[in-house]
């Protein structure tokens, strides 16, 4: 059987299990996919895999307006890995989601430059191996001049439409610094400085899983994962910690007061 | 890591530095304050606003 036909039975099989209130995926749309909360006895012919959403972030705010709500989804491995950060920062309750990990394929990893095409238990579809970042080795080989050049000239592109905030599913703060004048001028193109991409860089470190949702929804077609994808890799260098690997690893950079854990 | 997203720009990461100074060691903060200013001058302005 194919893999999409695989997936809606198992979708179906979850629904009918009585075990979920609704599984959370993808169904043809205009132009071509939308999420859909797909409920027990709903037709599942319709349900598709790609272009792949910010799921994580639609399963957040499902969750966020039903609390008591048991919900599946269909997880690939950075969706999984969303819902983990997600979870470690108290923005979703894993408990409450059953998740039906489903394999990328190798178009579809090398269409993400991905390096984890996978969920750490997989229910549809074949493993296929993650692969490096060709963008990212291209970017190491600049000097700091040509850094700065290259950045200056992406970022000139940046219309501001905070689409890369907005889609990025690590991006739950109610107050955002980005919205800030003090921080990022307001109504103001091409700025000396690129205080917003460099802010929300910083803001990815030990959250961003990879799942390029950022880059997808940029109008401008910014390469910004080549930027967070480095981060990533000094993350694990210099802290150990791999966002999204495991839900028993505390993220580094939250600041607990003393005795503030387990209560 | 702010450091590290810097030079990822381009930008030198020595133009940053975060040091601790307790409240009574005046001297050791004037000379902190002095060398990092002397550092930074030395590197010139960032010439951000030059067209690419």
């Amino acid at each position: 059987m194919e893999r999409l036909d695989l997936l809606r039975d198992a979708v179906k099989n979850l629904l009918d299990s009585g075990q979920v209130d609704g599984v959370l995926a993808l169904r043809a749309a205009w132009p071509e996919s939308a999420p859909h909360l797909f409920r027990p006895g709903d037709d599942v012919s319709n349900l598709v895999l790609w272009p792949k959403y910010q799921l994580p972030k639609i399963l957040d705010l499902l969750l966020t307006a039903n609390p008591e709500a048991r919900l599946g989804m269909v997880t690939r491995g950075c969706e999984e890995r969303g819902l983990i950060e997600l979870a470690k920062h108290n923005q979703v309750d894993l408990a409450h989601v059953t998740q039906i990990g489903l394999a990328c394929t190798a178009e579809e990893r090398d269409l993400c430059r991905c390096a984890w095409p996978y969920p750490s238990r997989i229910d549809v579809g074949d493993k296929v191996d993650g692969i490096a970042d060709a963008l990212v080795a291209d970017h190491e080989k600049l000097s700091p001049e040509e850094r700065t050049a290259f950045w200056k000239q992406q970022f000139a592109r940046c219309i501001k439409c905070y689409a890369c905030r907005t889609a990025c599913p690590q991006c739950f703060c109610e107050t955002c610094v980005l919205e800030d004048n003090l921080w990022v001028q307001s109504a103001a193109l091409g700025t000396p400085f690129p205080a917003y991409h460099l802010i929300r860089a910083y803001h990815t470190v030990a959250k961003c899983v990879g799942c390029t949702e950022c880059e997808r929804a940029c109008p401008a077609d910014i390469p910004l994962t080549v930027l967070y994808t480095l981060l990533r890799r000094d993350a694990e260098e210099t802290l150990g910690y791999v966002p999204g690997r495991s839900v028993d690893e505390l993220p580094p950079l939250v600041v607990e007061l003393a005795g503030d854990r387990g209560g | 890591m702010l450091r590290l997203l810097l030079s990822h720009v381009g930008i030198n990461p020595d133009r940053v530095k975060l040091d601790w100074v307790s409240s009574s060691e005046a001297n050791r903060f004037a000379e902190v304050v002095r060398t990092f200013t002397e550092q930074v001058r030395a590197l010139g302005p960032l010439e951000t606003r030059r067209t690419a």
